[in-house]
């Protein structure tokens, strides 16, 4: 079956090593040009030194998308002049890249293919001014990975889950920073213009990428559409012709001779292998066999390192099941209506699990539960005394409800006739206005049975 | 072995305007060099690899240790430069 | 040098040494144009320096004055490759090869001229706005390139000195052959290139220019050496090359039949053959080797050669460093117009064949084939050491011509001056340039094994 419209990508990661890929000048914000050196800022006779953790990185990224890797480390010179470039070379791989071959498998079974990833410099910052550029290198020789897809996607909310598995898979890594640099090269082409290839460079942030995505695909639904290079615009979040006067440029690639060629070994791919943590891919499945968890609750706990890791030191001591689907309905709810990640709080395991346990074992009820939650997402704090300070403990004393109960009929003569004449919803208006008077604290189920009994 | 356009896409490659003498005087001497260089193409290099630099060499990768910078003034200091930025032509 | 540098490690006074020596270079230079800067004041600050620290430490250069190809980054101190594209660049580090000889207590005196970027085998194609160097014997002659003024100054200058030069196919050769002094060139990775301006990345080595062959390995015993901030440079350990200094006797020589070849000066030949025989005298063996492979020496080198230098040029765009214009117009326009203002004839057209030589379409023909041809010739070389200690041949094959014809040639005729250099160069091999009669006769010997070259010495 031929799709409506096939989506590639061509995706620049910023490594967050401490120093450049070349030079051992720290990454870091700082004022313009004071993060430099020879090497970084193109001078004469300056010689680029790799940077072995940055090839232990990409290595780690390679196999995490189960790439092939190649047996020699090359890298090449890629000439051409800009601004921005402190050689008008690059450093980049070319005839012979880190990785080639891999794969992201979607939700839906779709498998991406990784055609290559490979590692290079990123150039210097700009900033444009009136009729100059003004140039910042404390950017320039930043360590990136390009991971190239073949043109597999054919939704944008495809594209949109193989850009968050990557983004999972490099939180899981602990290779990006939250700060550092992600750029797009976005291919889209879509059926109804006979699959003409356009190319959107350099959309900035998942966001983005996922916004443009989704505008180009309308576009080229609706507009004509001619084979070319595009540039994304966040502000408009459109994007526009760039209308290369001139034919691809020629880089002219060569073998860069400042840098050894070396030999990738076996022993060496092996030792990266073993630091691979279980990927989420891996956690979601583990999750549904030996949990019996949902396999959407699963995939989105797995999805973010520092929510599985919370959710499986919690099924240590609760029921998983419970546990899944606090973490995921009410915690990860709780941060999301707050706007925040769980990595950027203080939230750990410890100040859930006795929660959790109160839960389980009926002592507050899940309303209380829910309450407690927002209040941790807020700001963690010892829940068992909170509880305790509060009074939140759940009510199953049958004589505290029974006077309840009482009070609420005697308070409600209107509601209880209703019920009387037929009207099921009168019931549920009690049982709530029972739930009110005991603050949310009288277990649903006494309640009920009692209610029942006093007006059936 | 190479054309007036060959020459006129190579030198725009190479950020080079040549005036129409210089043209004119290059373009026989390059074909003369080039035709040299192309007996190349007549050597047996079958399954030979290549020698990216004449000796074999095992360095070591560099450690991701920080080192000492240099100052913005010392960065600049060659540099046509504005509040701290280097100075370049138009990019767009 | 010897005598100099112990009387100066024993309480000489290096402060009037240095004076005096400056006062004689400056003078030198009036006519002969060696320099293109001459640090008088630096020089004679580090040499107050070093004489106080003199006293207390033993500085194995202490007081050698000692001069640097234009082409090496010296701190502070204008560094152009004789090219008026980096006119005003001042580097703000030291090459690693000229730290050492700092560290050694030897003193920094100027700049020595040298053809744009290393382009040329004559010493005739320096940058706009600079001046050939005239050659020490006869103002007419040429010098030989690139390392012109190093070698027309080591030779003219009396007394000790020696000159860091840098060869990319034949730069420290061609200038020691025809001003009658000793070039070495080490097996590349010796020495670290760190601040050395690249012509062709993978060839480029620097290297001493001296009086004697003594006096060379002195100098590259300072020099030599793994350098982390080169990750090309070599962590073989450095032996001591004083130590194999004339041990003539059983020394294999096998000179190269290609280089004795039709197109080589006759009189160039006889020097040789004398040389070889007085070794021969001295207890050497002599016989001859074939290199069929060398004939593609030009053009592997160049194809190689060029295509690097054309993405090491590349950088010269009036940002940064250097010349540089009025930016208000577009990037492409601006570097374009600064590059061809101030580019040279020679840079410009070697600019263009590397450009060429890479280009998409023809990368196949041109690099990529010369980078597995330059793995035959290193196979053929090593097979040659198998059976002798070093290769020798003639290291021009003409004498000195005068200027005024040495700009008649055509490009190629330029570029074939490198007939005999190319192939240890391209090889990476250790070779050097000693005097014999008014040429110069070249040992070449494996990799690392530079004390083989020392062998050849007679006292």
């Amino acid at each position: 079956m031929q799709s409506d419209m096939i989506i590639g990508m061509e995706v620049h990661i910023q490594l967050n090593t401490n120093t450049k890929l070349f030079c051992g000048c720290k990454i870091e914000n700082a004022q313009p040009n004071t993060r430099t050196c020879p090497v970084c800022l193109g001078h004469p006779g300056s010689r680029p030194t790799l940077n072995k953790r940055a090839i232990e990185y990409a290595t780690k990224m390679a196999l995490a998308l189960q790439s092939t890797i190649a047996s020699q480390l090359v890298f090449s010179r890629k000439t051409y002049f800009y601004p921005d470039m402190g050689k008008n070379y690059q450093i980049t791989q070319y005839e012979t890249p880190l990785a080639e071959n891999g794969t992201v498998v979607l939700s839906d079974g779709t498998k991406v293919r990784i055609k290559r990833l490979h590692v290079e410099e990123d150039p210097a910052g700009m900033v444009h001014e009136e009729g100059l550029s003004l140039v910042d290198y404390n950017r320039s020789g930043i360590p990136l990975i390009e991971v190239v897809t073949e043109p597999d996607m054919i939704s944008p909310e495809q594209a949109r889950e193989f850009m968050k598995k990557l983004q999972s898979i490099l939180a899981y890594l602990d290779i990006f920073a939250s700060d550092g640099i992600i750029k797009a090269d976005v291919n889209v082409s879509v059926k109804s213009s006979g699959f003409e290839r356009v190319e959107v460079k350099n959309v900035t942030g998942f966001k983005e990428i996922e916004r443009c995505v989704e505008y180009e695909v309308k576009r080229q639904q609706t507009d004509t559409v001619v084979k070319e290079t595009r540039a994304w615009n966040a502000e408009l979040g459109r994007t526009r012709s760039l209308r290369l006067k001139e034919s691809e440029e020629d880089y002219g690639y060569i073998t860069d001779p400042d840098l050894v060629v070396r030999p990738i070994e076996p022993a060496f791919v092996e030792s990266i292998q073993k630091t691979l943590p279980e990927l989420p891919e891996e956690k979601t499945a583990r999750f549904v066999k030996e949990h019996k968890l949902d396999a959407i609750d699963a995939r989105i706990i797995a999805a973010e390192p520092d929510v599985a890791a919370l959710y499986e030191e919690s099924s240590k001591q609760v029921s998983p099941v419970l546990a899944a689907r606090w973490v995921r309905r009410e915690l990860l709810r709780s941060l999301n209506t707050q706007g925040k990640k769980l990595k950027d709080t203080p939230l750990r395991a410890h100040h859930v699990i006795p929660l959790f346990k109160l839960i389980e074992n009926k002592q507050i009820t899940d309303r209380v539960g829910q309450k407690l939650i927002r209040e941790l997402a807020e700001e963690p704090f010892d829940v068992a005394e909170r509880v305790q300070k509060e009074g939140l403990t759940a009510v199953s004393d049958t004589g505290e409800i029974g006077t309840a109960v009482d009070e609420t009929l005697s308070e409600n003569p209107q509601a209880l006739q209703d019920f009387k004449q037929g009207e099921a919803k009168a019931f549920e208006f009690l049982m709530g206005q029972i739930m009110r008077k005991t603050k949310g604290k009288a277990l649903p189920d006494v309640v009920r049975k009692l209610l029942e009994e006093k007006i059936k | 072995m190479i054309t007036q356009d060959v020459l006129d896409k190579v030198a725009k490659n190479a950020r080079l305007t040549l005036t129409k003498e210089e043209a004119a005087q290059f373009l026989p001497q390059l074909d003369e060099v080039l035709t040299h260089f192309s007996t190349l193409q007549d050597v047996d290099t079958e399954g030979v690899e290549p020698s990216f630099l004449p000796v074999k060499l095992s360095t070591e990768m560099r450690e991701d240790l920080p080192e000492e910078c240099l100052t913005q003034e010392e960065a600049l200091k060659n540099a046509q430069s504005k509040n701290g930025y280097i100075k370049g032509p138009k990019s767009v | 040098m010897k005598d100099y540098i112990q009387k100066m490690q024993t309480g000489g006074d290096i402060v009037s040494a240095i004076t005096a020596f400056v006062e004689e270079s400056k003078k030198i230079n009036e006519d002969n144009h060696y320099f293109t800067v001459i640090t008088e004041a630096q020089a004679i600050e580090q040499a107050k320096n070093i004489q106080k620290q003199a006293l207390t430490k033993k500085f194995p250069l202490a007081g050698l004055p000692f001069t640097v190809k234009d082409g090496i980054c010296v701190q502070g101190v204008e560094t152009t490759a004789s090219s008026a594209i980096l006119k005003g660049y001042k580097p703000v580090f030291n090459a690693t090869a000229v730290q050492r000889m700092i560290d050694a207590g030897a003193i920094f005196i100027g700049k020595t001229v040298q053809d744009e970027f290393g382009f040329g085998a004559l010493g005739i194609t320096q940058g706009k706005g600079f001046q050939a160097p005239k050659h020490p014997d006869d103002p007419e002659l040429c010098c030989g390139g690139s390392s012109s003024g190093g070698g027309g100054f080591t030779k003219k200058i009396p007394g000790a000195h020696a000159s860091l030069g840098e060869s990319t196919g034949g730069s420290i050769e061609a200038p020691a052959a025809f001003c009658g002094v000793v070039g070495l060139c080490p097996t590349y990775s010796r020495v670290s290139r760190y601040g050395l301006l690249d012509y062709g990345t993978s060839l480029d080595k620097i290297g001493p220019l001296t009086k004697t062959l003594p006096e060379a390995a002195t100098i590259l015993q300072v020099i030599a050496g793994h350098d982390k901030k080169d990750e090309t440079s070599s962590q073989e350990p450095v032996p001591d090359y004083a130590a194999s200094l004339g041990n003539i006797k059983g020394l294999r020589i096998a000179k190269i039949k290609e280089a004795f070849a039709e197109g080589v000066d006759e009189s160039i030949k006889n020097s040789v053959h004398e040389k070889l025989t007085e070794l021969e005298k001295q207890g050497a063996t002599v016989r001859e080797v074939s290199l069929p492979s060398l004939k593609e020496g030009i053009a592997t080198y160049f194809t190689i050669a060029l295509s690097e230098a054309s993405t090491n040029l590349a950088k010269y765009c009036g940002m940064r460093y250097g010349q540089s214009g009025s930016m208000n117009t577009s990037f492409d326009e601006y570097f374009t117009k600064i590059r061809t203002h101030h580019m040279g004839e020679e840079a410009k057209r070697r600019v263009l064949i590397g450009t060429f030589a890479r280009m998409a379409g023809y990368r196949d023909a041109f690099y990529n084939k010369a980078l597995k041809v330059r793995t035959k010739i290193i196979q053929e070389y090593k097979q040659a050491f198998k059976a002798c200690d070093v290769l020798s041949s003639p290291t021009m094959p003409i004498l000195p011509p005068k200027q005024t014809e040495a700009h008649n040639l055509t490009p190629l005729q330029h570029l074939m001056c490198d007939v005999l250099t190319v192939g240890p160069n391209l090889a990476g091999l250790p070779h050097v340039s000693v005097p014999a009669g008014k040429a110069g006769i070249m040992f070449i010997a494996d990799h690392f094994k530079e004390e083989e070259l020392f062998r050849t010495h007679a006292e």
